[in-house]
Order: C-alpha cells, then structure tokens, then sequence
C-alpha cells in the first residue's frame, strides 16, 4: 500500500471522509481543473445537499473564485505536495485566527487531493490533539460524512465535468 | 521567393515531401503569422511556410530544400520566447515547428541519463521519468506545460532545480543536431562506437557549443539530459522581507548553500497576483521569499531545510510555505494562472544575471531607471514587477513590464506596447553595461556585440564552417 502524503501529515485520523472518482485524463488536466473548478459549477445542474451548500459559497463575496482559492483565503494551508500528483491542505483553529504565519504544530484538520492511476480521491482527515478528540472527533464522524461527502462528490463531479471539457477541446 | 510564385509552389511540394506529406506543411496565412510570433512585443517576418518534421533525417531533408532554394530556416519549439529566438528575419524563411518529434526515447534509470526529443514539453518528461522514479536536475521553467526540451537547451534556462543544479544546459550530457547541410552530429559520450549517452565528456565539449547558441549552429533533435533519483520528501521556507538588501543577502547565502533545489522572491505585484489565487494576505507584505529542499530521506530535508531558514530568519519573519507547495503541486500551471484574472494582460520580462557581489548594482540601475520613468510608466499604466530568483550560485532579475494589452494583437493599447518594448530595450542596454548575462539570448539581447575580437572572430568562423550559406536560424545571437 503506498502511502500517501495525507497519511505522512495525518496519521491515524479519527474522523475520515473520502471521495474517489475514475477519470482517464493526464494529470496536468485535472489539477488544472481542481484548482479552477468554482462554486457555480458544483451547484450546476444538481440538487441535494453539495448543491444547496455550493450555492451559498458562490453567493458570497468573492464566491466566483475557484473553490480551491477560497479555501485558501479561508485560512487552509498547503501542508504537503507531490508535483502533479497529490497535494494535502491543513488548518488548526489557531492558524486561522492568526492569518498568514507559520504555525510548527501539525494541522488538526487536513484534506488531500491525488491523482494516481486514474483515481481522483478527496479525503478530509481529523487528527486528534488527545484522547477526548479522539473520541469526539470519532462520534461526529457520522453527521460530519452526511454534511461533506456529498460536497466532496460535487466537486468531484464538476472537476470532471471541466476536465471533459478540456480534454474534448483538445482531441 | 514569394509564396505566390510559381517556384514557390514547387519548393513547397519538395518540403512536403521531406516531412512525409502534405499534413505536415501548411502555408496557411492565419497560422503562419501567428506561429512566426513569439512573446516579445519585438517585429517579425512571416514564413512562408511551416513544416513538422518527425525526425533528424526529415530536418535534414527540411534543410536540404531550403539550402537549394536559398531559403532561411527558424526552428520553433512551442513559441513561449521573448527574445525573437525563432522568429523569421527575412521573408520566404521555412518554419520548422519541432513538437512532432516529441518522444520519450530512452530512459536509462539506472545509469542516471534518458534522450528525449527536442518537441517534447518539460511537463511531458517529468510524468515520463516519474514512471522510473528519476528527474532531471533542472526540471523546466514555470511554463514548462508548453515549453519544450529543445527550445529550453537551445535558449537556455533556469527556474525548477536551479538553486542546486543550475541551469538547464549543466544538465545536459549531449544532443543530436542537423547541420546546414544535413550532416547528423551526436555529442557526448553517445557518439563513440560502443558506447552510449551516458557522459557528456570525451574529448573536446563539443556538446556546449550548441547550447544556449539559439539555434545558430544547427537544429538539435534530441537532448541526452542527466537524471537524478525522484526525492521522495520535500520541506518549503517562506519569509517576509521589508528591505531588499536584506533580502538579497539572504538569497547569497542560502543560494550558496547549494541546499535547496529552488529559491525565489516576489515583490508586491506579484503578491496581489498570489492574492488572487487565495494567499491574500500577500497583499500586505513589501519582499517574499520561498524556498524549497528536496532529499531522498525526510530528516536530512529537515535539516538542510532548518540551516537555510536560520540564515533566513535573522532579517526577515517567516510566514506560511504554502506559495513553494502550491508552486510546486502544479509547477508548471503558473503560466495559466498569471495569465488568469485580473492580470491576463501582457507581461514582457527581461533579465540580468550577475555574481551576486553585482546584485545591488543591477537593483540600483532598476530602481533609478523606474524612477527616471515614472511619468511614462504611469501615463502608459505600465507596472513593473520583479522576480529574483538564482542560477546555481549567482543571482537573477527579472523585471517584468506589466499592462493591460494583448500580444498577439497590436492595435490593443499600441502606445502602451511602443512605451513597454522601448522601456525594455533601454533597461536591457543598461543591464548590459553593468555587466550582465542573460540566458534566452535569441536575436534580442547584444551577444556578438559585446564580446572581445577574438571570440567573436571564432564563433563567426565556427557559424561559417557549420553553416556556410548562413540558412539556420540566421541572426541568432548576433552572428
């Protein structure tokens, strides 16, 4: 079993969260399109949950942005990257509250995005900070998979989306 | 010839014969323009034809037409130049596009060297070597999704693994070029019976004569480029730096370190660029500068990472990495992104490279000639950002003429466009009295110009030996 560097930075995790697509485009076409694929897009043509959540995001300021950016802005760091291959973002409480600065202590709350084999998986991590989160991240693990696993399927689905559209108009 | 005559019509059917067909030429207006261009803003002559070729004995043939015809030959890899490297000079000049001959052709994993094409692009050769778990040293430039092998050995360059490695041409063991006359010559180790690519010395360097000479001395079909072991970790540094100087200084260290294998520096254009792509706080702060450090195990990265952020933090506060692992997730996506938003205007760079006992003097000549120009600058909407990054051990400036126009079409903002391309020569010429030298010479920075006799009398005799009737790429580096 590879490991990946989600597992390098969150190890033992309490509380995981994935989402995996098949795709058959090159590399460089999907982290293209994971870092330009935008709110509008996964809220495009769907209903459900990721598609009411979707929406809100692209109402806000700065909403137009991919999503990707804005999580950015929003306070998750990259933590980790294997060139057109995986790249894993991290956030602790703290980080967030103090802006941009570096923080030595390992993020608490972690998502990785790789593309190997023609697999796109998207997973969040939860890594607890004591025996007590480990226990509350591990009971909030189902309410937290019915909020953000059919987010992380949205996006999956309007990266691939934009990746067809790309690789169509390159054929 | 003109592409109307009936001559014309002949040649053409002999070229097309050379590269296997009518597919592979086209003497389309449209495309001939837009593919005779490059990046620089500078004045160019439209081809009269373009040809892809998918080999060396097909160059060659390529050549043998355009020598009968007394026709000139441009080589184009994928157009990204900004300093006329493959753009005609005279009408009725043969554009050779190189991204058919694009192939992968020998990975040597164990023995640490691969061949790979001239068309082939920088990205296309990492995924091919990741497959071996090998790289090159130097690993491509930030527009290495279109950028190809040959256009970077033939202009020179550095950016990804610079810091450690240098620029592209220290990586490169030996090349495949075709003559004027169609002569096929290897160079390197590959060209002795018995032996393959594997050193790039055995003999004279005959290898270094046809890097970073623009195409002058022939056309290069494949490069036999170093490899290293993938690194399996990687540790990112970022500062924030309030003085230049101070910046500068730290960059001298770490570069001479040899510790990491890429370093730069933003100015604050660049920032609000970055902020754009989510790392708004950017926006606040004066000089970033990122470094990353690769190895094969995770505590010697640590390390190495550790001693270049102690020489770091004694002038600067360090900040979020998360610009070099962003960089480096997609490294070669950054083209797309500058060209994205609110800055998908034109950018014309040039650049100075000096030892950095020379860096404050070329950041002196900047600042003053900015300030000279600041009336210009600001009727025209012109910015100027600046890059600082390294070559193995020296130091690079890169200004860059920022506004909002189109390359390709010059009635957008034509004044704007005049103003930049003369500002840009003028900083040129000032680089170059201060003693710079650049890579990505092309037909634009003065070469020939600035060498003593003796140099310039040996490379017009070596142009004229390889290439008597001056048919490749003529004006190239001055000759």
């Amino acid at each position: 079993v590879t490991e990946t560097l989600l597992d390098l930075h969150f190890p033992r995790p309490a509380l995981r969260v994935r989402a995996l697509a098949e795709l058959t485009a090159p590399s460089p076409a999907v982290f293209r399109a994971v870092s330009e694929t935008t709110a509008a897009d996964l809220a495009r043509g769907r209903t459900g949950l990721g598609a009411r959540v979707a929406r809100r995001l692209a109402s806000e300021p700065n909403g137009a942005s991919p999503l990707y950016a804005q999580m950015l802005g929003r306070g998750l760091r990259v933590l980790a990257s294997d060139p057109l291959r995986e790249v894993v973002l991290g956030f602790s409480p703290t980080l967030l509250r103090r802006g941009f600065v570096h923080d030595r202590r390992p993020a608490s709350v972690g998502m990785g995005i790789r593309y190997d084999a023609r697999r796109l998986t998207v997973e969040m991590r939860v890594r607890p900070r004591s025996p007590l989160t480990r226990l509350a991240a591990a009971a909030a693990q189902g309410p937290v998979e019915r909020f953000a696993r059919p987010l992380l399927d949205a996006w999956l689905d309007a990266v691939r989306a934009r990746v067809d559209i790309e690789t169509e108009g390159t054929r | 010839l003109s592409v109307a005559t009936p001559s014309f019509a002949t040649t053409r059917q002999r070229l097309a014969r050379a590269v296997g067909g009518d597919e592979n030429i086209s003497t389309d207006a449209a495309l001939l323009k837009r593919l005779s261009g490059d990046l620089s803003l500078e004045p160019f002559e439209i081809a009269a034809a373009v040809v892809r070729p998918a080999s060396a004995d097909e160059v060659a043939a390529v050549l043998a037409v355009a020598a009968e015809d007394g026709l000139a030959v441009s080589v184009r890899g994928a157009g990204m130049s900004y300093t006329r490297a493959h753009t005609p000079s005279s009408p009725g000049t043969v554009l050779v596009d190189m991204t058919r001959l694009n192939r992968v052709v020998q990975v040597e994993a164990a023995d640490l060297f691969a061949v790979v094409e001239a068309g082939c692009t920088w990205e296309a050769l990492y995924l091919a070597l990741r497959e071996h778990d090998v790289r090159t040293p130097y690993w491509g430039p930030l527009s290495g999704r279109h950028a190809t092998i040959g256009g970077t050995v033939s202009q020179n360059s550095v950016f990804f693994g610079s810091a450690r490695y240098g620029s592209v041409a220290e990586c490169v063991l030996g090349v495949t070029v075709v003559l004027a006359d169609g002569t096929i010559v290897r160079t390197g180790s590959g060209s002795a019976r018995g032996a393959n690519g594997f050193a790039r010395h055995f003999g004279p360097d005959l290898t270094g004569l046809f890097l970073g000479d623009s195409g002058a001395f022939g056309v290069k079909t494949d490069v036999t480029l170093s490899l290293v072991p993938t690194p399996q970790v990687a540790s990112a540094a970022s500062f924030a730096f309030d003085r230049i100087d101070d910046l500068v200084d730290a960059m001298r260290e770490i570069a001479a370190r040899r510790i990491a294998t890429d370093l730069y520096a933003f100015d604050r254009f660049y920032h609000g660029l970055l902020a754009q792509l989510g790392f708004r706080e950017l926006a606040q702060l004066e000089w970033t500068l990122h470094f990353v450090v690769e190895d094969a195990e995770a505590a010697h990265c640590r390390s190495g990472c550790a001693q270049l952020e102690r020489i770091a933090e004694r002038r600067s506060r360090r900040i979020d990495s998360s610009v070099p692992l962003a960089i480096r997730a997609d490294p070669f996506g950054a083209t797309r992104a500058i060209f994205r938003g609110d800055h998908h205007g034109v950018h014309l760079p040039l650049h100075a490279i000096v030892p950095f006992s020379r860096a404050g003097t070329v950041i002196s000549i900047l600042d003053q000639f900015l300030v000279e120009h600041v009336d210009e600058l600001s009727e025209h909407g012109i910015g100027a950002w600046r890059l600082l990054t390294v070559s193995g051990k020296d130091f690079l400036l890169e200004p860059s003429f920022y506004f909002v126009g189109d390359y390709r079409d010059p009635s957008v903002a034509p004044e704007a466009r005049a103003a930049a391309v003369a500002l840009r020569r003028e900083l040129a010429s000032r680089f170059d009295n201060a003693g710079a030298v650049h890579t990505q010479v092309g037909k634009y920075y003065d070469y020939a110009g600035r060498l003593e006799p003796g140099i310039t009398t040996a490379l017009q005799r070596i142009r004229a030996s390889l290439d008597p009737a001056g048919v490749v790429a003529p004006g190239a580096l001055g000759l």
